[in-house]
């Protein structure tokens, strides 16, 4: 259960929600300038500073989704963005302000307006606010919409709707399943289409030295990314539960900006800083984090008993941008995700990241909705338990309490913690 | 002869032909799914799940799978790891259909073709090619209904055709596969190059980027009325769904199903309903009016009661029962019958069945179903109603009334038990408070507490939750309440319902949720003096149609 500030504003976003959407948004934008300061100025002392750094630079970006219509350009996930902060045009994604909303304890009248406008109940949670803060108006239109088919279909459905209801222009990139040189030279192209359909919308033309600067930015950013990974296999960190979603944000909608760049620059040093040592068990987290879910906090927040050691959706490539190629260095990145193509590389991905953080286990998290986790589910399983690492398919929700079994969840875990220990 | 198995209709199935593969549609329900929930998860599209069953139960070997859908995706993967087929292939297809996604395609078609040749050791056959192509399946001469949205399993697609009053066209995917032949004189690249492009070039998928072309399949002019068909956990066609129903001036009816045999039960109510709206239903099985007598009665047989209207010939209500049902229909209708006083089977001139077990009341004179009866009966009790909400023991309905009366629209909840009588039965239990109790026992709660689990299982864990924290019985059950309304305010939604609204069913008699109702919807409810009666009275007057000669539905 949230704080009862956390509470009380959250009910207010609610109240206002359907017949004063504008005010909901004053509201939300209000709390997240708020944490915006607080990480700026006041950060706790129990977070990693560079998490705290992330932290306000997330929030100033939810800020821009809520802020006057027709500025920023709402982005899927897995969308390359150097294009964008080449051009100065902030990346609004929405699943990142889904994760806001639940830790504002104020998603519950967005996923009932998406299913009251017939969005499915077994619908991916996330995609459901996205598509409730379209449909009640309180996230106002973006300057446009862009999208690629990777990972999953709901990218492919809320987008489109999101664009349609919003009235504004919607581009997407195809991302072919297999990797290849044709693959390459189709996502390419179509990136170079999209640059094309940016400057279109906005007027503003693409200067090959800033896609190149920002690219090498993404490449510096991954490398420092890559350099924590090396200083945390050898080290204990406490740190929050949904830390890591931090980093799904720097190496994704915000790679190849400056804040991005910063923020794993002093992960990296923050983390070779403390002292290499182990402490608890250490988990790798398949998937996303639930922000909502204090009963699991409880468990994996600051403890010296256990820590998530790396997710998955942080580390879905590691391709080395190459900023004399902009266009086929972000098509092979597409194409290269380790959520691109067959599951098996994905659990391979896990597998890696399993032996060279020392992990003790994995837990595979089915978010609810998400078919492409929970369908791998069982493959995941047995594949990472014949290398060695006990697995946890822990069913759940990344953002609607409505969906998970809090106390089953826990029992699992708890279970699954114990069952680590013994093996000690 | 070994069978080839596909999904979807973008399989390239003439160039598998010309390779010496016999393709066959994958598209049989299954009973359970215990194979696939093992190898992937229960929350997992029922069509995927469905076509891993029908691989193990045929002992399929050759399998092309197409990269449709996330769901599909992870069959392959799993099939690929358990390694069991001869043939296993999984097509990349783009979602775009312009030139360079036919170029994609064609390459990746030049791949499948090279890998099933070096399988089965063949070549191409460009006769066997040009012959593989056939024409699409033609439309119904006449007047038809579509079956459209998600793929329809081959069991549905029969209890459809057997029990519709039109002959249904089957427009998903799995019914209207439509290539051109190819142009004479193409061969080699340049042919593969040109059936990238018609594969592409079909009516698109709901998975396609372009799906503007969608409208094209249902401008047919005899086409009447659409029932849009959605499989649980494919969340592709709920979307198109709720686009068409603003859309189309089409009577639309929504069946989603579970790729599991269907029980005729509710579907046949669905679709009798929707035939009694769209005036097609055919001559009822029994319509034998005995003329002298003094009354005429309606027999609501539903899933926990049994209610009973007796009216006069002018129409006044003479006398009601309202019976538990017990196991059989019959007996909970006989039963009602022996409560009546005075008035025995001899005194009525007519008696109409309806709701679930009407097929089974041996002495009624005709069937309507419940959707019919209760905009009947409710426009008689308060014609100024525009949308009937009905929670009953087992489902809860709402219905679209125009001016007069009739049927404009309806929907109904789907298997799950959330938002029905029953589910607060069930949470009565888990409360220890009698049924009677929890109609008021939610007025007097002093904390908010919200239930937002969807399922009446985990919602019973959320209670169990809530009491252990210590949380009141009457916050707990405005909790309840509330979420009966929120689910029960997502369908008048989904119909397209607005007021006035009138309400029916014995939960009805539940102030908590009536209030919470009213507060969601911001409308009050019109509720009569007896809630459940309202599909008795409504069959009880087409029962009085029948002897005063003014025909009717049944």
């Amino acid at each position: 259960m949230a704080s009862k500030l956390v509470q009380s504003l959250g009910a207010a976003v609610a109240a206002q929600v359907p017949e004063h959407p504008e005010r909901a948004r004053a509201l939300l934008r209000t709390a997240y300038r708020l944490v915006g300061f607080q990480m700026r100025h006041l950060p706790p002392k129990t977070v990693p500073g560079a998490r705290c750094y992330m932290q306000g630079a997330t929030a100033r970006s939810m800020v821009c989704a809520l802020d006057k219509p027709g500025q920023a350009a709402c982005v899927s996930i897995f969308l390359p963005c150097e294009i964008l902060h080449a051009l100065g045009i902030p990346p609004v994604l929405p699943e990142g302000l889904s994760c806001y909303l639940v830790s504002t304890a104020a998603e519950r009248p967005f996923i009932a307006a998406a299913e009251d406008h017939g969005v499915p109940e077994s619908y991916c949670s996330y995609h459901k606010i996205l598509l409730g803060l379209a449909e009640s108006g309180v996230m106002p239109p973006p300057r446009f919409v862009l999208s690629t088919s990777l990972a999953c279909d709901a990218n492919q459905l809320s987008f489109r709707r999101a664009a349609q209801r919003w009235g504004v222009p919607h581009f997407t990139v195809d991302v072919p399943w297999e990797d290849s040189p044709q693959a390459v030279a189709y996502v390419a192209q179509q990136l170079r289409q999209m640059a094309a359909f940016v400057a279109e919308h906005t007027g503003r033309a693409l200067s090959e030295e800033a896609l190149r600067q920002a690219l090498e930015r993404s490449g510096r950013t991954l490398a420092h990314y890559r350099r924590y990974l090396e200083e945390r296999a050898v080290r204990h960190v406490s740190d929050e539960m949904t830390s890591e979603m931090l980093s799904v944000f720097a190496l994704h909608s915000m790679l190849g900006s400056p804040e991005a760049e910063e923020y794993a620059r002093r992960l990296a040093d923050q983390v070779a800083a403390l002292p290499r040592a182990f402490r608890g068990k250490r988990l790798v987290w398949a998937h996303t984090l639930p922000h909502w879910q204090d009963a699991l906090r409880e468990i994996l927040n600051f403890s010296d008993r256990v820590e998530i050691v790396a997710c998955d959706m942080a580390c879905d490539f590691w391709e080395a941008p190459d900023p004399a190629h902009p266009y086929e260095s972000m098509a092979r990145r597409l194409l290269g995700s380790c959520f691109n193509g067959g599951a098996r590389r994905r659990v391979e991905r896990v597998l890696e990241l399993a032996r060279h953080l020392h992990a003790d286990g994995v837990v595979w998290f089915c978010h609810w909705g998400c078919k492409q986790t929970s369908g791998a589910s069982q493959l995941a399983r047995q594949t990472l338990e014949a290398a060695g690492f006990p697995t946890l398919v822990l069913d759940g929700d990344g953002c609607d309490a409505g969906n998970a079994n809090d106390g089953q969840m826990v029992t699992r875990l708890q279970a699954f913690l114990e069952q680590l220990e013994g093996r000690a | 002869m070994k069978p080839l198995g596909y999904t979807c209709k973008y399989t390239p199935l003439e160039l598998l032909e010309a390779l010496g593969g016999h393709p066959v549609l994958l598209n049989q329900e299954s009973c359970g799914f215990p194979y696939a929930e093992r190898v992937t998860h229960n929350q997992f599209c029922c069509h995927a799940k469905a076509v891993l069953e029908e691989c193990r139960r045929t002992g399929l070997r050759e399998l092309v799978l197409v990269n449709c859908c996330d769901c599909i995706r992870r069959v392959y993967d799993v099939l690929e790891a358990a390694g069991e087929l001869d043939f296993l292939y999984l097509l990349d297809l783009p979602h775009h259909a312009d030139g360079c996604s036919r170029a994609l395609l064609k390459d990746g078609l030049e791949r499948l073709a090279a890998a099933y040749a070096a399988y089965r050791g063949t070549r191409f056959d460009p006769a066997a090619f040009r012959a593989a192509f056939s024409p699409a399946p033609a439309l119904p001469e006449g007047d038809f209904l579509a079956v459209t949205g998600a793929r329809a399993g081959a069991g549905l697609l029969e209890t459809l055709r057997r029990r519709s009053p039109l002959p249904v066209a089957d427009l998903t995917c799995g019914g209207h596969r439509s290539l051109p032949p190819p142009p004479e004189g193409l061969e080699g690249p340049q042919l593969l190059d040109w059936y990238a492009g018609a594969l592409l070039g079909q009516l698109p998928c709901m998975r396609m980027n372009e799906i503007g072309r969608r409208s094209e399949l249902l401008e047919q002019p005899r086409l009447r009325g659409i029932l849009y068909h959605t499989v649980k956990f494919c969340d592709y066609y709920s979307f198109e769904y709720e686009a068409l129903r603003s859309r189309t001036s089409l009577p639309l009816l929504k069946l989603e199903t579970d790729f599991t045999p269907q029980g005729d039960g509710q579907l046949s109510t669905r679709l009798e309903a929707f035939a009694e709206q769209l005036d097609l239903r055919g001559a009822p099985a029994v319509h034998t009016a005995r003329r002298g007598r003094r009354y005429v009665a309606g027999i609501d047989s539903g899933s926990t009661t049994t209610n009973l209207a007796v009216l006069d010939l002018e129409g006044s209500l003479r006398a009601s029962a309202i019976v538990r049902t017990g196991p059989k229909a019959r007996q909970g209708a006989e039963k009602a019958l022996a409560a009546l006083e005075g008035i025995g089977l001899d005194d009525l001139a007519a008696v109409v069945a309806t709701g679930y077990g009407r097929s089974h009341i041996p002495f009624a004179t005709g069937q309507v179903t419940e959707i019919t009866c209760h905009a009947r009966g409710a426009h008689h009790l308060h014609p100024q109603a525009r949308c009937v909400i009905d929670i009953g023991g087992q489902d809860s309905k709402v219905i679209c009334l125009d001016e007069d009366g009739g049927v404009k629209n309806f929907v109904m909840n789907d298997k799950c038990a959330a938002g029905t009588g029953r589910f607060l039965e069930m949470m009565a239990r888990v409360l220890e408070v009698e049924l009677a109790e929890m109609g008021t026992l939610g007025l007097r709660w002093e904390t908010d507490l919200t239930i937002s689990s969807i399922c009446t299982v985990f919602a019973e864990s959320e209670v169990v939750s809530l009491i252990a924290d210590n949380h009141s019985a009457a916050d707990i059950v405005h909790g309840l309440n509330r979420s009966v309304a929120v689910k029960t305010a997502a369908l008048v939604q989904r119909a397209g319902g607005c007021g006035p609204y009138l309400m029916t069913g014995g939960v009805a008699r539940n102030q908590g949720v009536v209030q919470a109702l009213e507060e969601r919807l911001g409308a009050p409810l019109w509720i009569g003096d007896t809630p459940d009666l309202c599909g008795a009275l409504g069959a009880a007057l087409f029962a009085l149609d029948h002897v005063t000669d003014k025909g009717g539905p049944a």
